[in-house]
């Protein structure tokens, strides 16, 4: 598609008056969305949708040998696939420029140890290391794809979990690799620091970041950066034209400054926040049980699935608190049931969305006896499912259950 | 003051239908069995086999007298005289433009109605029309394999100037009276039959003397029409995804 | 150049011997300090010394354009070829296309390089494409495509910016139009300590945290090439871990070395003239 003139003009000029054709300001970004562990046969993967983007990551990990020159390292390889159904120009090999561009930038971002230690990935020095491959598939293309892949490459290896080694045989010449067979015995991957990339262009005397199709037409140049905290990890010019010196300082300021917003956007999204506090009947403060949201640092940014509540309480007397656990877990025990022995019964409760395990567990009533869940145990431990609309409605009506409970009595 | 940039985790999408209850009509697929009454004739989108009436593309069925035909959901736009089309010139040599020709024939160059086309007009037109520019014009005829002959003599159609182009099905388009809408809020429409829909600031009928083949590049569009372009923009890319 | 895929490459997994001497076994540390010592660097130039360089053009004679670079050990040779028709295209594009091919010589390096390209020669001619794109007025010669191909014969850092200096002369050269001469220059930073026109080592150095005086910092490398009287600059490339304030002191010291570099290639491009001249004129 190219743009006439006119077009070009009348994006020009909302670049300058500060409201692009659709309405956003320089520093805008469309909405996102993300999607995490869904493709099963991977080890981690992410999909990421910025308006008319569309990218998928997988993240494969298998064993290798280092690399000679590097014996404590292991390695990490990036391959961009450019779909023919992302657009028509990709057909046949069309695709191969934009690939190898995105790859090496990724690999040349991910290439400084500050931002992405190998080492951890070694298994034993000069023989066996893990090799993580990240597949990255382009689905659609609705300009800046650098900026989507880096999120959806950060995400999916935040997902990624590496298989936990038992133990190591050494035999020789001969290594043999002991994996731990339990399903969720895995280590995460550290990706803190890992880079996210802002392409900055430069239309007329302006720089935006996001850039849609029309948007990348118009520009004349842009940067690249890759930025990890406050540091660059890669800055590469892109496009044919040249910047002047000051305009290429101005791109770099902007990217940064965006780069760092980016990464807090995705960590509140890819983590999840839940009220992390445990009170006991022996102690005397009970602000866990009562209002979790008035402990002090109590509140968690967990990079777990689920926040979960365990209550313990007392067969006899009925209702009386033992314990109660306010945490976040990857796979809950039980989601949503209560066990019964001789003398406790334990509530359990999951949920997957921010401070869903608050709310008070204080209940006045004792007298309750059917034994049955009732609405007595979600009074206790409210949150209850994984749907996340679900679980905001049905805890405005629990409030008003609850409220209705005490009203009767 | 730049806003957070926000990201939505795929489980928290909701779903903005807004029609949940609605009554679709009967929808055929391919090789789908119409009606095996042979009184009935054949129309487009139907095939017949064994005197049997089927279904050669997904859509719903449409009944003239005896003449069944399916009309497809979603389909490659088919011109008709007298449609008004929105396109982008992808060569200039028989002035061609997407599947349809533009001949210079029938421009209306400016400087007078009736002047001679001679071999340096046909020069000339690459400095009103370049690759790449968008254009509004009229169906003038269709030709056996279904390309298009179109005309831009009136002073409604010509080049376009500043504005936002948004593609949707062309079946979504309705074919009616006038395709050229001043909007009350401040800005211009042309609904194109070919699923394009130009948006612009809304066009002042005096300048247009020139015969439609000049841009207007100096010219900065305020702010509130800005706004406006893009808002309709925006409804008219929900209402075609919805 | 056609890529032999049959050429036999010898085992496929073998490992330059140095690995196992006993250099290897130095601490990077160590390998830092041997490099740099009391602002001076092993082949005793001071920090922010540009290595000497020697250019000569016209070597390759079938060739519409070259240039021969030597930047200290780095030798790296840039032919330009003719303009012809942009191959496999249908449509009709109305500026020019460039094309960069960046090869290693397999002898060039300590490891031995492979015939075929790899990501980093695949990743250092799109470099190069991208600083020669915005020099060249390629509205000039629409529909055609102008060939150069880099080949370094000895690596001792710095040969992307060499071979981009030495192509701006060979389309000198070729008479190729251009907006303006186009130079190069890369800086190696550990920390504070900033290296212009880094040696092969000294890059490698770069290239990862080395903790100097019990701490690790900023690292990096950087390639820029500039338009020196458009002060613009065509193509910026940087890797590692650095702050803003570390880039926007190392693009001032990265414009200054090029406004030195400027000089010397005008003077020889207008040598170059004189002599053809004389020797025109000698021939008559």
């Amino acid at each position: 598609m190219a743009l006439c003139e006119a077009e070009k003009t009348f994006v020009l000029h909302g670049v300058e008056e500060n409201f692009r054709i659709d309405g956003r300001e320089r520093e805008d970004y469309r909405p996102m969305e993300l999607e995490t562990d869904i493709v099963s046969h991977a080890f981690g993967s992410a999909r990421l949708r910025l308006a008319n983007t569309d990218v998928l990551v997988a993240v494969k990990i298998e064993v290798d040998t280092p690399f000679p020159e590097r014996p404590f390292e292991g390695k990490l390889e990036f391959f961009v696939d450019c779909s023919a159904n992302a657009t028509p120009d990709f057909e046949g090999r069309g695709g191969e420029g934009v690939a190898i561009e995105i790859s090496n930038t990724l690999s040349a971002a991910y290439s400084s140890p500050n931002v992405f230690d190998l080492k951890k990935l070694c298994i034993l020095k000069g023989k066996k290391c893990w090799k993580v491959y990240v597949d990255i598939l382009l689905l659609e293309c609705g300009g800046n794809l650098f900026d989507a892949v880096s999120l959806a490459v950060k995400a999916a290896l935040w997902n990624t979990q590496v298989p936990l080694v038992k133990q190591i045989d050494i035999d020789g010449n001969n290594v043999e690799i002991k994996v731990s067979e339990e399903l969720y015995d895995c280590r995460k991957l550290d990706v803190e620091k890992a880079p996210i990339l802002v392409t900055v262009c430069k239309i007329g005397e302006h720089c935006i970041v996001d850039p849609n199709v029309a948007e990348e037409q118009c520009s004349v140049g842009s940067v690249v950066v890759a930025v990890s905290e406050d540091k660059f990890s890669t800055i590469l010019q892109t496009g044919t034209g040249s910047l002047h010196m000051s305009t290429l300082v101005d791109c770099l300021q902007l990217g940064i400054k965006v780069a760092q917003r980016l990464d807090a956007a995705l960590w509140d999204t890819l983590t999840l926040e839940c009220y992390t506090c445990s009170t006991t009947e022996d102690e005397s403060d009970t602000t866990c049980l009562d209002n979790p949201s008035g402990v002090v640092g109590g509140v968690t940014d967990c990079d777990k699935k689920y926040c979960i509540i365990v209550r313990v309480d007392y067969k006899d007397p009925r209702g009386k608190l033992a314990s109660i656990l306010r945490s976040c877990v990857d796979k809950p025990t039980y989601t949503n049931d209560v066990i019964e022995d001789e003398t406790h019964r334990v509530y359990y409760r999951s949920c997957r969305t921010a401070k869903c395990n608050g709310g008070s567990g204080r209940s006045d009533s004792t007298s309750d006896d059917n034994g049955s869940l009732g609405d007595k145990s979600t009074i206790y431990c409210p949150g209850i499912g994984d749907g996340a609309v679900a679980v905001t409605v049905s805890f405005s009506i629990l409030l008003f259950a609850y409220a209705f409970v005490r009203y009767v009595r | 003051m730049s806003k957070k940039i926000h990201i939505r985790l795929a489980s928290q999408r909701v779903n903005t239908s807004v029609a949940v209850n609605q009554r679709y009509p009967k929808i055929f697929t391919p090789g789908q069995e119409i009606t095996s009454h042979n009184e009935f004739m054949r129309g487009h989108g139907t095939y017949e086999e064994d005197t049997v009436l089927k279904a050669s593309v997904a859509g719903v069925r449409e009944q003239v007298n005896n003449l069944i035909s399916v009309r497809p959901l979603k389909s490659r736009y088919n011109g008709d005289i007298g449609d008004v089309v929105v396109g982008r010139i992808t060569e200039v040599q028989q002035k061609k433009m997407e599947n349809s020709v533009l001949l210079l024939s029938s421009v209306n160059l400016p400087g007078g109605e009736l002047r001679r086309r001679s071999v340096e007009d046909e020069h000339m037109m690459r400095q009103f029309l370049q690759e790449g520019d968008l254009i509004s014009a009229e169906v003038q005829s269709v030709y056996s394999d279904g390309s298009l002959s179109l005309h831009t003599r009136s002073l409604r159609y010509g080049k376009l100037s500043q504005g936002v182009l948004v593609t949707v099905f062309p079946s979504l388009i309705k074919r009616s009276k006038t395709h050229f809408h001043n909007l009350p809020v401040g800005a211009s429409i042309i609904l194109g039959n070919n699923g394009l829909i130009w948006i612009c600031p809304t066009i002042n009928k005096v300048e247009e003397g020139v015969g439609g083949f000049v841009q207007n590049l100096e010219e900065v569009i305020p702010r509130q029409e800005r706004e406006t372009i893009g808002r309709i923009t925006k409804l008219c890319i929900s209402f075609s995804t919805e | 150049m056609p890529v032999d895929h049959k050429r036999i490459n010898g085992p496929e997994e073998t490992v330059p011997y140095s690995l196992f001497t006993k250099l290897n076994t130095k601490s990077l540390q160590q390998q830092f300090k041997e490099q740099v010592r009391d602002e001076k660097r092993s082949d005793n130039r001071l920090l922010l010394e540009h290595r000497k360089i020697f250019i000569k053009t016209g070597l390759v004679s079938q060739a519409k354009g070259s240039a021969y670079i030597e930047q200290g050990k780095t030798k790296v040779i840039v032919s330009v070829f003719d303009p012809r028709e942009i191959p496999n295209r249908t449509d009709y594009s109305l500026k020019g296309e460039i094309y960069c091919e960046f090869k290693f010589a397999t002898f060039s390096c300590t490891k031995r390089r492979l015939h075929q390209q790899d990501t980093e020669e695949k990743q250092y001619s799109a470099l190069m494409k991208q600083a020669l794109d915005s020099t060249v007025c390629r509205h000039e010669f629409p529909n055609f495509q102008v060939d150069i191909y880099a080949f370094v014969l000895h690596n001792d850092g710095s040969a992307l910016s060499a071979a981009i200096t030495a192509a701006g002369v060979a389309l000198a050269h070729a008479g190729v139009p251009m907006y303006d001469l186009i130079v190069s220059a890369t800086l190696g930073i550990q920390q504070n300590i900033k290296l212009l026109d880094p040696s092969v080592t000294e890059q490698w150095l770069c290239e990862m945290p080395v903790p100097l005086d019990g701490k690790v910092g900023n690292q990096g490398v950087i390639v820029m090439s500039m338009l020196q009287s458009h002060e613009q600059i065509s193509q910026f490339y940087q890797v590692g871990n650095l702050s803003l304030e570390d880039i926007t002191d190392s693009i001032k010291i990265l414009e200054n070395a090029c406004k030195e570099l400027i000089p010397l290639i005008q003077k020889h491009l207008v040598k170059h003239v004189l002599k053809t001249m004389k020797n025109k004129s000698e021939d008559k």
